[in-house]
């Protein structure tokens, strides 16, 4: 065996039930390299790092960590190996605060001093750019701030081995350029790193070798300078998408939303959004672009009735709806797809079925009763439209992949016909073809007539299909340009705060 | 010394019958696991106890093994509900049952019996001379001074110490903590253990001290009440100190007030109130998310 491989994985196989998540991968991850993993939704990546982190134990095959052959019993065990994996779904605990969770991943810390753990952070502050609020809940923070926390924890813990599942999937551009940068300087140090994300400009811009796996099965391992996009989609499901295109040209209608200066707090108390006044009209997507944390969730939670203005007004469809809550808005036609919808969208100990219903479940009642047929034909109606990986309806919607979850949330909130449908990051966490169809379905139904209030920290999603873009920063919005005037410099401008 | 101050003092000796089991419930809830068997260990411990301290005249030795014993019926506890994932409603209530069955049992030979060592005050060096609280505090027996110590230190190790994040982590999201490494199993049995342990002490306390002799359910519902003491303070140690000797003042001033012409019965019903006010408080979402049930609580780990 030689030395310079880190993880050498052969021959695994892994079954769930009737799934096939693994079949026979075989998998090598060398010292000093960032390897990515590169697949569909529910191909198996997030399976067979998760047999690498020892969570989950493999039918068949061999693991060998630097050279000598391994049983990974457990995530502890991994972690005295050296590996440590940030989960695509963090792992962090909510109640928490960040100092709490890097002193558990310290081995000097035994009291939680104030001082000891900020010495132990400093370094990696300054070098990495990785500042988080020590004090903080983790239940306070954005997801851009807890995948700070997440790579802090593995590189406190001094793990040699890394495994990152589509960490960007929630950062922007910004922060992504940031994380690389850690990265890089982290693969120079002999670090080896798994890389798994959907964005294949990404992939070939940080990684140094590529593996593709699609159903379950290897299909191949190339360097990454012999990779070009359109030969990894072309592995990876076989063709590449066309990008959807928002050529819906007819004039939108009259606004479904106005919000008049409006004020919203965060968690900790303090005011995230300052005073923004928009509206979106009907037959239009709205697009606000922006750093994550810089208030779009608290604006969304607003919008969606659940969380209250301080200060301002918020009109739906001509009614003002300050304090509504979120069952009579979605009555009126709200829909709704939150960040981080796989904690707060799904019931993971439901079924497939059952979450496709969550939003307007009375529509499927009887008498006051659930009719289990219609509740079954609408959710095969819509894993066939939007294409979702489920072993069967009566399934827990935990056992999906992360990315089939996601599609689940916004196969059921598109679905309603809504008047008004914001949405937080619907693409975050799907594959190239998943985010495409997604797009469409979200110009298909401003075709229809329904009002879009996207929230993005993708560029080129905002540019490719919204009609406005607004982008905001620190709670006020910063710009706002109609689609012809969109500027991509412009935008990552002010994105980052700059003052044109 | 006035009536005032005899009050306090019994309030709080009242109050550290409850105060262990509460502080060892406080413990293991906070690790994840519900253990509805307090009353029965409580009775177990008692009995252990008080048997002990007749046959051997060791007031020490009958703390200690009503300890063993307690920590013992925690062991099984956790057997069924952290090993084999049973439900831990359904164990604690026949946990319960078991030992208060097994106290009866043990204890027929000793109803009626007078006690041979209880545990006397030891007045504090210079402490209790001081006027009012010198009396109220520093003139009570061992296991109320343990009990000044024991809730402090509890505290500090939730809240102050790696263990303590790591127990909580266990009864927050066991998931996650088992990622960071932590062997959240081992940490459910320990905190359960040690918790019943404590309800163990408990019950050593009020068979040496409180009410010393041994009758059948002598315990009176203080397991349960300890229970409901735990959602009042909330899963603090520190507040448990304030909830378990407020319980103890509403016990004691209940024969007080008697004298007075106040209905007993009415003021009775003022912990149980205040109870129900403190579950209503903590289930406010914003409360919650601060001070409220730890989020893993009862439910096995893994799931499914
Ligand atoms: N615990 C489980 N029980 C049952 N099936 C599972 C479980 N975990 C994963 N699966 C199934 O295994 C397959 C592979 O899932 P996996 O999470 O590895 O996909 P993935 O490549 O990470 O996808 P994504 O990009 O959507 O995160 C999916 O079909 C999924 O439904
Ligand atoms: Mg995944």
């Amino acid at each position: 065996m030689e030395e310079s491989y880190a993880v050498l994985m052969k021959n695994i196989t892994k079954k769930f039930s009737s799934t096939v998540a693994n079949y026979r991968v075989d998998f090598d991850l060398r010292k000093g390299e960032i390897h990515a993993l590169l697949g569909e939704n529910g191909a198996g990546k997030t399976t067979l790092m998760r047999i690498l982190y020892g969570e989950i134990q493999p039918d068949e095959g061999e693991i060998f960590v630097w050279g000598k052959k391994t049983v990974v019993k457990s995530p502890s065990h991994a972690l005295r190996l050296g590996i440590s994996m940030v989960h695509q779904h963090f792992r962090l605990v909510d109640s928490l605060t960040v100092a709490e969770h890097l002193a558990l991943c310290s081995s000097e810390v035994r009291f939680l001093s104030k001082r000891k753990i900020e010495n132990l952070v400093a370094e990696y502050f300054k070098e990495y750019y990785l500042k988080v609020d020590l004090d903080a809940h983790i239940w306070q923070l954005s997801a851009g701030e807890k995948q700070k926390v997440e790579i802090l924890k593995a590189l406190i813990r001094g793990a040699r081995i890394l495994v990152l599942d589509e960490p960007t999937s929630s950062l922007t551009p910004l922060e992504v350029k940031d994380l690389f940068r850690v990265l890089h300087k982290l693969r120079n140090r002999g670090y080896a790193i798994v890389f798994i994300s959907h964005k294949l400009g990404e992939v070939l811009e940080i990684s140094d070798r590529i593996t593709i796996l699609r159903k379950g099965k290897k299909v191949a391992t190339i360097p990454a300078s012999e990779a070009d996009p359109v030969t990894l989609a072309k592995l990876m499901v076989g063709d590449l998408p066309s990008p959807a295109k928002n050529t819906h040209t007819s004039p939108p209608g009259g606004e479904v939303l106005q919000v008049k200066s409006l004020y919203v707090k965060n968690d900790r108390g303090g005011i995230a959004v300052r005073g923004v006044s928009f509206s979106v009209r009907k037959g239009e997507i709205f697009g606000v672009i922006g750093v994550a944390g810089n208030g779009q969730r608290e604006l969304a939670e607003a919008i969606a009735g659940l969380r209250k203005p301080v200060k301002g007004e918020i009109f739906f469809r001509g009614i003002l709806v300050n304090g509504s809550g979120p069952r009579e808005l979605a009555r009126r036609g709200l829909a709704y797809i939150p960040e981080e919808s796989f904690k707060t969208a799904v019931l993971p100990e439901l079924t497939v079925a059952e979450n496709s219903i969550l939003r307007y479940y009375w529509r499927f009642t009887e008498k006051g009763f659930i009719k289990k047929t219609l509740v079954e034909k609408w959710a095969k109606s819509l894993i066939k439209e939007f294409d979702i990986l489920a072993e069967g309806l009566h399934v827990k919607a935990k056992s999906l992949s992360g990315g089939n979850l996601q599609k689940l949330v916004i196969a059921r909130e598109l679905s309603s016909k809504p008047e008004l449908l914001v949405a937080v990051n619907p693409t975050a966490g799907l594959d190239i073809s998943a985010s495409q169809r997604t797009r469409e379905k979200l110009l298909e139904i401003k075709a229809q007539g329904s009002g879009v209030l996207l929230f993005t920290e993708d560029i080129d999603e905002a540019l490719q299909i919204c009609d406005r873009i607004a982008v905001i920063f620190k709670g006020s919005f910063k710009g706002l340009f109609s689609r012809e005037e969109a500027d991509v410099n412009k935008i990552s401008l002010l994105m980052a705060g700059v003052d044109l | 010394m006035n009536d005032l101050e005899l009050l306090a003092h019994e309030s709080i000796a009242a109050g550290t019958v409850l105060l262990y089991a509460t502080l060892g419930e406080i413990l293991a809830e906070r690790s994840g696991v519900l253990n509805l068997g307090l009353e029965g260990i409580m009775m177990l411990g008692a009995i252990t106890a008080f048997a002990l301290s007749i046959t051997t005249g060791s007031v020490v030795l009958s703390i200690l093994v009503a300890f063993a014993v307690g920590c013992l019926a925690g062991l099984l506890h956790s057997a069924v509900c952290v090993s084999m994932r049973g439900n831990q409603v359904v164990s604690g209530l026949a946990l319960a049952m078991l030992c208060a069955g097994i106290s009866s049992v043990l204890g027929r030979n000793y109803v009626g019996v007078p006690p041979r060592t209880i545990l006397s005050a030891v007045k504090v060096p210079i402490l209790s001379e001081i006027p009012c609280l010198g009396y109220i505090l520093f003139q009570q027996n061992i296991l109320v001074y343990l009990a000044y110590i024991v809730a402090p230190l509890l505290w500090f190790i939730l809240f102050k110490t790696k263990i303590g994040v790591a127990i909580r982590a266990c009864g927050d999201d066991p998931l996650s903590a088992e990622s960071m490494g932590i062997n959240v199993h081992l940490y459910r049995y320990l905190c359960t253990v040690l918790g019943g342990g404590f309800a163990g002490i408990s019950g050593a306390y009020l068979t040496l001290s409180y009410t010393p002799f041994w009758v059948e359910n002598i315990t009176a519902g203080r397991g349960w009440i300890s229970l409901a003491l735990v959602i009042l303070s909330t899963w603090s140690p520190l507040r448990a100190v304030l909830a378990c000797y407020f319980f103890g003042f509403c016990e004691i001033s209940q024969y007080w007030l008697q004298t007075l012409k106040l209905n007993p019965y009415l003021l009775g019903t003022i912990p149980y109130l205040a109870t129900i006010a403190a579950i209503s408080v903590v289930s406010v979402e914003k409360i919650r998310k601060l001070v409220g049930a730890p989020r893993a609580l009862g439910k096995p780990y893994p799931e499914d």
